[in-house]
């Protein structure tokens, strides 16, 4: 099995955790250790753990920044609630990345 | 609103929205190709996956939450790997199959199906991946 997922690191005071989930994706609240605990319930005896955080903020920004520079043709594909809505979340994220405050990895177990 | 609703709509009107050149000229310079893909993981992310799973040909696997296709289509056709391609919201099942369909990939099929209520027997698959799955 392999996935890639975004979470919130361990050891964030309950302050920064609030703030890490309003920074993610609305789905990510889930901290590391969540993951390991799940994979080895599961029955997974051992599992790697690459780090993508980097590459996470990269094309978090490639997709913020890219995005603006299409501003006028995608707000009228996705109308302008829509647009507003992405690139807020994609700034909130890429804030949220740099102050340690998400993570990103790659997880295969076997 | 419940937050898997607000979430099932918010991919819904995602995977609804036209998908103009403006957006593949950004989803060619952020992912590395034009696959479908909205999150992100790259081309170069997707090579590594396959190679740490070892897909190879004749191999099945399961992709949950799979949207248009990336980067379960791509798998198939690099490695040659069967895929089954499971997700929720009806326009990325549908560009999904259009994305097959697209590239003759012959050992591919679609279903619309949760992660949490899955149609399949236990051991039906070799590998299971998922992408920044809700």
């Amino acid at each position: 099995m392999g996935f890639f997922t975004i979470f919130v690191p361990e050891g964030l005071s309950e302050l920064a955790y609030k703030r890490a989930l309003r920074s993610g994706p609305r789905y990510a609240s889930t901290r590391r250790r969540y993951h390991t605990k799940l994979l080895e319930s599961a029955g997974f005896q051992r599992f790697d753990e690459i780090d993508l955080t980097l590459e996470f903020l990269v094309t978090t920004r490639a997709w913020l920044d890219g995005r603006e520079r299409f501003r006028d043709e995608l707000v009228k594909a996705e109308g302008q609630d829509a647009f507003e809505e992405r690139q807020r979340d994609y700034r909130l994220q890429a804030e949220g990345i740099e102050a340690g405050l998400l993570r990103r990895a790659l997880f295969t177990c076997a | 609103m419940s937050k898997r609703r607000d979430c099932e709509e918010r991919f819904r009107k995602r995977y609804s929205a036209p998908v103009v050149e403006a957006a593949l000229v950004v989803e060619r310079e952020v992912i590395g190709a034009n696959v479908g893909a909205n999150g992100y993981t790259t081309v170069e992310q997707a090579n590594m996956l396959a190679q740490r799973l070892e897909l190879r040909a004749g191999a099945t696997l399961l992709d949950i939450g799979s949207g248009r296709g990336w980067p379960a289509l791509y798998l198939a056709a690099t490695t040659g790997c069967r895929a089954v391609l499971a997700d929720l919201p009806p326009a990325a099942v549908a560009a999904a199959i259009g994305r097959a369909d697209d590239q003759r990939l012959s050992g591919v099929s679609v279903t619309r199906a949760s992660a949490t209520h899955l149609p399949f027997r236990a051991a039906s698959f070799d590998v299971i991946t998922h992408t920044d799955t809700l």
